[in-house]
């Protein structure tokens, strides 16, 4: 047991016992174990214990080359695939000098923005289920399932996406796209409103969350916290503002913060960052140009001259940043993927120490893990 | 400023084309000085953005660990890299930088190379019970005991 | 003017039998049509259609019952075999023993007991000890941990219900129920006692373990709680258990505050019916509505706020009583 983040034990109990919460646990949300030394229902300390959904991505990658590896990283955390998939062709254009069409900018960024949103959408319902809230789960699927059709039309897939390529993206967009993105956004507003009357006005649920898993302030320096959970700290940080990857420079939106660090204002920010979503995306709509959606002249030969580079974008869960490691060669010599979710897992025996098991649930639920990604 | 604390540490220091790399300033240092390096980042109020290895052995004949640390805000990443003969151990920087605990964990499964003074070096993504490194460049799957000649 | 239906009867122990079929034939349809009745419900409130089978989806519920009945009976190999197979009865036993007391219609009753309260109170104690061994007797520590959480819970949440049902008896200075319905003639005891009724509805909605006061099976922490073991038709009788606590729950809310049958123009049965109903429809919005607390906030709710706010409600009912 790792033994640096046990709480101190009342003298008089002696009885303590392990609950394995996991392989296979309705909240762990995938293949995932922590085990918990408990002490009644107070967690004594937590170790997670992960690996169940490792499928070696990193060593695909040494065996296959940059365009084979193009659908695996939609894989690696599938509520963000797009994002991933998006990313992982901008790290290659980068590293390799490939401009991108204007118009495959626009579109990039709308899809980016529909799966934040989505893989929002999908937390926010898992995670009110955690708490034992039924009915906003299936609210939030409804409103999923509308951008699954719309970047179905486009992409031809629902979750793992494989829908850019280095240069831009592989189809086309076209009116009907623009027009069923733009209402989405109109009546996803109005929906927003909905489920912030719905959830963050409810008793219990502040309850549940306010003061619950907070994040010691000194915390975020030591196990690189990003993403919402970073924001919900006080840390104005986002990649899409500090570093800004593919056209993000260009649109207007804030970076929503709270400064407790609990499981409410992680809510508080992430629901927030689906509206500053809905903002980027209105102006991607209405700013979309004509043009080329895939660069006419792309190297045949996917080779980045060699050394090393990172490209990091901004998951829903934090970020996300390969290390690609060239040799010259087709294959990339080495390709680390550093995902949000393994370095949030990593500080749970940290945040857990000390809470109830009905804490560790709704905290588990509050980071917004998804296992794949811890695994890859 | 960093800069000034790390010149002491490590003189080789090489500033990279941020645009087209991704980070900042790369440094080579030799593994023993790790850990006074993990403390003058973390007095800067720098994180760990990630370890990762390279399995260098066919090149240079050494493994290459790579320590990357950034700044919230502005970024501002520094590169360490730090060869080690393959059957050397490097030094943990788990006590300063907790990040550091599966990072190196996931190296040690990964590559087998070993860290001294972590709390608790062991397997993180591999079962425990696996032999062999996965991302050794001749690694080769281990037959598995469990697994029968007719499953795919 | 009121018959005894086991009076009826010459042979008790014939009118015993009777009673008790035609209780458990109502309870079992009873659970039956209350499961299609949450489904169709969550259905409504989530936006969805709900089951879809037969005719507005009755015969989900019966291919249900068959799937339960058909199913294997698993017993873990380290359970306490005993414990393991008499706690559901055991859940279920109370409620069936306590179902004839209630005055349905102001001509038949099947009993007319002076003391029913204290009865009914004390019997319906017994579940806690069904649902403890079930998770004693499991040998699991998510089931423990649901027994435990239940335990306490049944019994913190027992004491507000008790303080919450004395007024009732003060004013009418009779623990008979059908004694108690025939006092709320002109009016009934929700106009007097509303504070009352909000403890009883809050206080028998953690008692029968129902949202949001399910922390002894909480899905999301301890995966099913004291059932978690449990398989086919047990694991149906914890099932049924909480449905007919469901309706009993709701029953005496209906005798001691809404008037039992007493209204206009309709039947006397069909009234009383009316408003256990639409007490069950409450409880199941209740359930699909609000996330579930956590165990230590709802300890303290139950004795920071409720067990304090009944003792106050029964002081005041004293004093008025003494008073006029």
């Amino acid at each position: 047991m790792n033994s640096r983040y046990e709480v101190e034990q009342d003298p008089k109990s002696r009885d303590t016992y392990y609950l394995n919460m996991g392989p296979q646990h309705p909240s762990t949300h995938g293949v995932m174990r922590i085990k918990l030394h408990l002490d009644g229902e107070r967690i004594i300390s937590a170790e997670p214990i992960i690996g169940y959904g490792h499928r070696a991505h990193e060593k695909m990658a040494e065996n296959r080359d940059y365009i084979q590896f193009l659908p695996n990283p939609s894989r690696v955390d599938y509520l963000g695939g797009m994002i991933y998939n998006i990313g992982y062709c901008q790290a290659v254009e980068r590293a390799m000098n490939i401009e991108v069409p204007e118009r495959a900018e626009y579109i990039r960024i709308i899809c980016n923005e529909l799966n934040r949103i989505s893989s929002h959408l999908l937390w926010l319902g898992t995670f009110l289920m955690d708490l034992g809230a039924f009915t906003p789960f299936l609210y939030a699927f409804d409103d999923r399932e509308k951008i699954l059709d719309i970047l179905d039309r486009i992409t031809g897939s629902r979750l793992t996406y494989c829908y850019a390529r280095f240069g831009g993206v592989i189809l086309d967009i076209d009116d009907v796209f623009l027009d069923n993105v733009s209402n989405f956004c109109t009546y996803f507003v109005e929906r927003l409103k909905e489920y912030e009357k719905l959830v963050i006005g409810n008793v219990i649920f502040r309850e549940r969350t306010i003061g619950v898993g907070i994040f010691a302030p000194d915390l975020a320096q030591k196990y690189a916290i990003t993403g919402p959970c970073l924001r919900a700290m006080g840390h104005v940080h986002d990649v899409r503002k500090d570093e800004p990857y593919g056209i993000y420079d260009r649109f207007d939106f804030d970076v929503p913060t709270q400064t407790e660090g609990d499981c409410f204002a992680r809510t508080l920010v992430r629901v927030e960052e689906m509206r500053q979503s809905i903002r980027i995306i209105e102006q991607a709509v209405s700013d979309m140009p004509d043009g080329l959606f895939l660069a006419a002249r792309v190297p045949k030969r996917i080779r980045p001259p060699e050394g090393d580079y990172y490209f990091c974008v901004e998951s829903p869960r934090g970020n996300f940043g390969m290390y690609i490691a060239s040799d010259g060669s087709d294959i990339p010599f080495r390709l680390k993927l550093r995902t949000p979710s393994f370095s949030h897992i990593s500080a749970m025996p940290a945040v857990m120490a000390g809470t109830m098991l009905a804490d560790a649930v709704a905290i588990l639920g509050s980071i917004d893990i998804v296992v794949p990604e811890i695994d890859r | 400023m960093i800069a000034d604390k790390l010149s002491l540490l490590v003189p080789d220091a090489t500033e990279v084309q941020y645009d087209a790399r991704g980070f900042h300033i790369q440094y080579t240092a030799s593994a023993d000085t790790l850990p006074q390096i993990a403390d003058a980042f973390l007095s800067e109020n720098f994180h760990l953005e990630m370890i990762t290895c390279q399995d260098r052995r066919e090149n240079d004949n050494a493994f290459r660990l790579i320590y990357q640390f950034n700044q919230y805000g502005t970024p501002q990443r520094h590169v360490i890299l730090a060869d080690i003969a393959p059957d050397a151990t490097a030094p943990s920087i788990a006590a300063t930088f907790p990040a550091a605990d599966w990072y190196e964990r996931e190296i040690f499964d990964m590559y087998g190379v070993s860290f001294d003074g972590h709390p608790d070096l062991k397997r993180i993504l591999m079962e425990e019970d696996y032999f062999g490194h996965p991302l050794l460049k001749d690694f080769v799957d281990p037959p598995n005991p469990y697994r029968s000649e007719d499953d795919a | 003017m009121k018959t005894d239906i086991i009076q009826l009867f010459e042979n008790p122990y014939l009118a015993l039998g009777v009673t008790i079929a035609v209780i458990m034939a109502y309870l079992s349809v009873n659970a039956i049509m209350l499961i299609w009745l949450e489904r169709k419900l969550s259905a409504r409130i989530q936006r969805r259609i709900g089951p879809q089978r037969g005719p507005f989806g009755l015969m989900q519920q019966i291919f249900d019952m068959g799937k339960l009945l058909s199913k294997e009976l698993l017993t873990p190999e380290h359970a306490n075999k005993l414990l393991y197979v008499i706690a559901p009865i055991l859940v279920f036993a109370p409620v069936v023993a306590l179902s004839s007391l209630f005055p349905i219609t102001s001509t038949y009753i099947f009993h007319d007991f002076n003391i029913a309260i204290v009865l009914i109170l004390a019997i319906s104690g017994i579940n806690v000890i069904g649902i403890f061994l079930a998770g004693w007797g499991s040998n699991n520590k998510y089931a423990l941990l649901g027994a435990v959480r239940s335990v306490a819970q049944n019994i913190s949440y027992e004491i507000p219900l008790i303080l919450s049902v004395i007024p009732i008896v003060m004013i009418t200075r009779t623990m008979s129920l059908y004694d108690i319905t025939l006092a709320q003639e002109t009016y009934p005891f929700i106009l007097v006692q509303p504070i009352a009724l909000i403890i009883f509805i809050i206080s028998a909605t953690a008692e029968t373990n129902r949202a949001p006061f399910d922390i002894p099976e909480a899905e999301s922490e301890l995966v099913a709680g004291f059932h978690t073991e449990y398989s086919g038709m047990r694991f149906g009788l914890f099932f049924f258990a909480e449905y007919s606590n469901m309706i009993f729950a709701c029953a005496l809310a209906t005798v001691l505050f809404l008037g039992g049958w007493h209204g206009p123009f309709l039947p006397d049965a069909v009234w009383f019916f009316i408003k256990v109903y639409a007490l069950i429809v409450l409880m199941m919005w209740f359930r699909w509505t609000f996330p579930r607390l956590r165990f230590d906030q709802l300890m303290k709710f139950a004795w920071v706020v409720l067990v304090p706010l009944s003792l106050i409600n029964l002081l005041i009912t004293t004093l008025v009583l003494k008073i006029v």
